[in-house]
C-alpha cells in the first residue's frame, strides 16, 4: 500500500476547497475577513528580517534609527483557524487510520492552502500536536501525521476541550474518530459549547466494515484493542442481530449529538477508496467543494 | 445399594476425559475488537449463553455418568417393617391339650413371642372366625382374639394357598400348625410364589384315642376306633347304655359293632389320659330309610310319578325296595309285574275286589281299561281288582318277596288319571316301608347344612347362629328349630397326633423389597442428555 499522502491523494485534494458555514476569526489580514474587529495583539521583541516575513510587520521606525530590517514578533496571537483532531488511539486500526491521515491531511492541506493556520491534534491517551502556518508547511505537516501510529486508549473529551483551547477565535474544529468512547455526554457538551462561541464543528465518523457488520461467530474470546481487557461472546444469529441494532443505535446516537450542536457529522467507511470518501461523502455533505 | 455388573463402574473414569475433550474443541477462540463498547449488551447475552453451554457440559457429564450407572444395573434393597400372614389351623386336632393349654393357644403364644410387625389372620377351617386381612394386627393381638379349636376337620393346604394369595409377595407367610400340609410346602421347601414361609408346627407327642369312622345298618352300629397314641390304650366304649371294655396296640384300629336300637345313637369312647375329646364321641338319629324304587327298562312316567308322590327315591335295580317290570325272580321287598303282551283279553270296567289293603280310600268307579293280559296266577295269589271276571291285579309272596302284578297297561287305561291312581300306589309304598329297616342319620363338622327357612340353630355349646344354613364347628346335636341335627367329626388325620411333629422354625426370614435403578437412571440420563443437547 502506498502511503496516505501519495500523488493521488494531492491530485484529488488540489481540487477540492473547504466549505466554512461560519466566518473564522484568526487569519491573516489581508486575506478572508474576520468578523472580528480589533485582536488581542501584543508586541513582544524584534528581530531581524528574514525572507518571507511579513512585510507589513517591518518596523520602519527601527529602520530609520538603524538602517537595518527588523520584524516585530507578538507574543500571541497565534490563534489557528482550524484545528483537526485525529484519533490515534489502538482502537484505529490500520485501515481506519490510514483512512483518518487521509481525511485529517486532505483537511489540513486545504486550511493551509486557503491561507489558515493549522493545528493538527493526534490524540490517544497523550497527544501529539502538528502545527503549520503556511502551506510551505504542509509537506512537513502530512509527513509528521504519516508517520503517526495508532497507541494507547482514547481520550476524547480531553483532546476535544485542548482543542478549543488552541481555537481562542472562531474556528474550525474537526473530529476524525471512530468515536469509540463512552463519554459521549461530555464531548457534546464540549462541542455545543465550542459551536455557541462560533466554531465551525465538524465530525468525521470513521468505522470499518468489520465493526459495522462483523464476519466472525461462533464462541468468542474479544480482546479489547485499546484496554486489553477480555470478554466472552457467543455470536450467533441472535447476537448478530442485536449487535447490528446496537451499531446503528451507535452511529445514530452520534450523529444526532453532533448535529444537535449546530456542527456537522460525516461517516465514513474505513475501506472506502479516497476518491469517493471525497466525493460521496465529504463533498456531497457539503464540506469541501 | 448393589450392582449387577459393577465393572461398568470403570467406565466413569472415562466420562470426565470424553468431556474434557469435548470441551476443549469447544474452547472460544480470541478475536480482536476495536472496543468492546459496542460488545457490552452482546457480551451480556453472551455470558447468559455461556453459562448454557457450561450447564450443557454439565449436564452431559451427569447423562453420562447415569448412563454408566444405568449400565452398571443399580439395586436399592430395603426391609420394610416386616409384614406376616399368619395361617392359624384351628381344626379339631389344634385342640388337643398337651401342657395344660390346646396346641392353637400355644400357636398363638409362640407367634406373638416372636413375630414382629403388622399382621393379617387367615383360619382354618373358612368361616369359622372372622379373619381379619388389612395388616392390621400386632403380635400382641394374636392372644386376645377369641379364636378356639373347632371340632371340624381343616385343610393346610387351602389355608396355604389362601395365605401366598394374601401375602402377594409383600408379606412373609408363616403358618401354625401342628403338621405340614400333606401337598407339601409349595414350589420351593419354605419358599412360595416370593414370600418367605415359615412354620410353627406345636404338634407335641400326645395321647389320643378317637372314633374316626361311623355307620348304623339297620340296627346295628359300626364305629372305628383308633388308638394314635404311642402305647396301649384300654378304654370303654359306651353304647345304648351299656360299657364295653377295649384295648388296642399302638396305632391299631378296630371297627367295632355297637346295638343301635334306640334313637338317638351315642356311642362314648373313654380312655385315661385322652387329649382330645372332639373324637370321642359319636351320634346319630335313627330314622325309617326311605323306600327306593327301580325300574327294570324305560321307567314307567305314571308310576314314577306317583312314587315320588309317595316319597320315595328312585334308585338303581341293585339297592331298590320296590323293582318295576321285575319278572318275579329278583329278590326285592316288592316286585311289580308289568303284561308281556301276551294273550290279550277284551276290556271293561276295573272294579277292585275288597275296600281294604292296597285299595284303602281307593274307589274305582269309572276306571276302565282297553285289553287286560291273561294271567297264569298262582293258587295262593290273591286278586285285588278284576275287569269282568278275570284278574287285573293280584298279590302274592315269594321267598324273594312280595309280587304285585298289574295285568293291563297303564297308558291304555284311565286310571292314572283318577285320584284313586296315586293313592293306590301310596298305599303300595306304606306296605313296602312297614318293613324297611331304619337308618342312622348325622352330619359332618366343617361342612355348611341348608335348613329350610331362616332357622335359629343353637349349637352344642349353647351358642346361637340364625340363618338359613350354617355350618357346624362342633360335635353333638344341633337343634335347628323344631329339627335335631347330629353332627359328628369323623376324620383321620385330625385324630391322628402321631403325625404331629415337634418342629418350630423361627420366622427369621424377611421378605427384602428390591427396586432396580437401572431403567430409573436411564430416563435421567435421557433427559439430561436432552438437556445438553438443547
Amino acid at each position: 500500500m502506498n502511503g496516505p499522502f501519495d500523488a493521488e491523494f494531492f491530485r484529488r485534494v488540489e481540487k477540492l476547497q473547504l466549505v466554512f458555514r461560519k466566518k473564522l476569526a484568526g487569519l491573516r489580514e489581508g486575506e478572508i475577513p474576520s468578523g472580528k474587529r480589533g485582536g488581542a495583539v501584543e508586541f513582544a521583541d524584534r528581530r531581524t528580517y528574514s525572507p518571507g516575513d511579513e512585510f507589513r510587520h517591518v518596523d520602519w521606525t527601527a529602520y530609520l534609527r538603524t538602517e537595518r530590517l527588523f520584524v516585530k514578533e507578538f507574543t500571541k496571537e497565534e490563534a489557528f483557524a482550524a484545528v483537526v483532531l485525529m484519533d490515534c488511539s489502538a482502537s484505529m486500526t490500520e485501515k481506519k487510520l490510514f483512512q483518518a491521515k487521509r481525511i485529517a491531511g486532505a483537511l489540513a492541506y486545504l486550511a493551509l492552502g486557503a491561507g489558515h493556520r493549522v493545528s493538527v491534534e493526534c490524540f490517544a491517551d497523550v497527544p501529539l500536536w502538528h502545527r503549520a502556518k503556511t502551506i510551505a508547511e504542509a509537506p512537513a505537516l502530512l509527513k509528521s501525521l504519516e508517520r503517526e501510529q495508532a497507541r494507547g486508549q482514547t481520550c476524547l473529551d480531553k483532546a476535544v476541550s485542548a482543542a478549543f483551547e488552541e481555537l481562542r477565535l472562531p474556528g474550525l474544529a474537526a473530529v476524525v474518530s471512530d468515536l469509540l468512547w463512552e463519554g459521549r455526554g461530555n464531548v457534546i457538551g464540549t462541542l455545543r459549547a465550542a459551536g455557541q462561541r462560533g466554531h465551525d464543528v465538524v465530525v468525521i465518523h470513521v468505522l470499518s466494515r468489520a465493526e459495522r457488520s462483523p464476519e466472525v461467530a461462533g464462541q468468542l474470546r474479544l480482546r479489547d484493542l485499546e484496554t486489553g481487557e477480555k470478554r466472552p461472546v457467543v455470536l450467533d444469529d441472535v447476537s448478530r442481530r442485536t449487535y447490528l441494532v446496537r451499531i446503528g443505535e451507535f452511529i445514530e446516537g452520534w450523529r444526532r449529538a453532533v448535529e444537535g450542536t449546530g456542527g456537522r457529522y460525516y461517516l465514513v467507511e474505513a475501506e472506502e477508496p479516497f476518491e469517493r470518501v471525497v466525493a460521496a461523502y465529504l463533498r456531497d455533505g457539503g464540506l469541501l467543494r | 445399594m448393589n450392582f449387577e455388573r459393577v465393572w461398568v463402574l470403570w467406565f466413569l473414569f472415562a466420562v470426565p476425559i470424553v468431556l474434557y475433550v469435548v470441551w476443549r474443541a469447544r474452547q472460544s477462540r480470541t478475536v480482536p475488537v476495536t472496543s468492546l463498547i459496542l460488545w457490552r449488551r452482546i457480551e451480556e447475552k453472551g455470558r447468559g449463553r455461556r453459562f448454557a453451554l457450561e450447564n450443557r457440559l454439565i449436564f452431559a457429564f451427569v447423562a453420562m455418568s447415569l448412563m454408566v450407572f444405568a449400565g452398571a444395573g443399580p439395586r436399592v434393597a430395603w426391609r420394610p417393617e416386616p409384614r406376616w400372614v399368619v395361617a392359624l389351623d384351628a381344626s379339631a386336632s389344634m385342640g388337643t391339650r398337651t401342657g395344660g393349654g390346646t396346641r392353637l393357644s400355644r400357636a398363638l403364644r409362640i407367634a406373638s413371642e416372636r413375630l414382629s410387625g403388622k399382621l393379617s389372620l387367615l383360619v382354618e377351617p373358612e368361616g369359622c372366625f372372622n379373619e381379619v386381612t388389612d395388616f392390621s394386627l400386632t403380635p400382641a393381638d394374636l392372644g386376645k382374639l377369641p379364636i378356639r379349636p373347632t371340632e371340624a376337620p381343616g385343610d393346610t393346604a387351602r389355608l396355604l394357598r389362601r395365605a401366598r394369595a394374601l401375602a402377594q409377595g409383600k408379606a412373609s407367610v408363616v403358618l401354625l400348625s401342628d403338621h405340614e400340609p400333606e401337598a407339601g410346602l409349595g414350589p420351593a421347601a419354605g419358599e412360595a410364589d416370593g414370600a418367605p414361609l415359615s412354620l410353627i408346627l406345636v404338634g407335641d407327642e400326645s395321647h389320643n384315642v378317637g372314633i374316626t369312622g361311623f355307620g348304623v345298618d339297620g340296627r346295628r352300629a359300626f364305629a372305628t376306633v383308633k388308638n394314635s397314641c404311642p402305647e396301649p390304650v384300654s378304654a370303654h366304649v359306651d353304647a345304648a347304655g351299656n360299657s364295653y371294655p377295649l384295648s388296642l396296640e399302638p396305632g391299631a384300629t378296630r371297627v367295632l359293632t355297637l346295638p343301635a336300637t334306640n334313637s338317638p345313637v351315642i356311642i362314648q369312647i373313654r380312655a385315661p389320659g385322652d387329649d382330645l375329646e372332639a373324637d370321642n364321641r359319636v351320634v346319630a338319629l335313627l330314622e325309617p330309610r326311605k323306600v327306593r324304587v327301580a325300574f327294570r327298562g324305560e321307567p314307567e312316567p305314571f308310576l314314577t310319578k306317583a312314587f315320588l308322590a309317595a316319597g320315595c327315591d328312585l334308585s338303581d335295580a341293585e339297592s331298590a325296595d320296590i323293582l318295576v317290570g321285575s319278572d318275579g325272580k329278583d329278590k326285592h321287598r316288592l316286585q311289580v309285574l308289568l303284561p308281556n303282551g301276551a294273550g290279550w283279553l277284551g276290556g271293561g270296567e276295573l272294579r277292585a275286589a275288597a275296600n281294604g289293603g292296597l285299595f284303602k280310600y281307593v274307589r274305582l268307579d269309572g276306571v276302565s281299561v282297553k285289553r287286560l293280559a291273561r294271567a297264569n296266577l298262582p293258587g295262593k295269589a290273591e286278586i285285588l281288582a278284576r275287569v269282568g271276571t278275570q284278574p287285573a291285579i293280584a298279590r302274592w309272596r315269594t321267598p324273594a318277596g312280595n309280587i304285585l302284578f298289574l295285568g293291563f297297561r297303564l297308558e291304555e287305561s284311565n286310571w292314572p288319571l283318577t285320584p284313586s291312581f296315586p293313592i293306590f300306589w301310596a298305599n303300595v309304598v306304606s306296605l313296602v316301608k312297614g318293613t324297611a329297616e331304619s337308618e342312622g342319620r348325622w352330619e359332618l363338622t366343617g361342612r355348611r347344612i341348608q335348613l329350610d327357612d331362616v332357622t335359629k340353630v343353637v349349637a352344642p355349646d349353647r351358642s346361637v347362629t340364625v340363618g338359613r344354613s350354617f355350618v357346624p364347628w362342633l360335635t353333638g346335636f344341633h337343634q335347628a328349630g323344631r329339627l335335631t341335627i347330629p353332627v359328628n367329626l369323623l376324620d383321620e388325620r385330625e385324630s391322628d397326633n402321631r403325625g404331629s411333629t415337634k418342629l418350630a422354625i423361627a420366622p427369621s426370614a424377611r421378605h427384602e423389597r428390591s427396586w432396580s435403578l437401572d431403567r430409573l437412571a436411564a430416563g435421567a440420563a435421557l433427559v439430561f442428555l436432552v438437556l445438553s443437547l438443547l
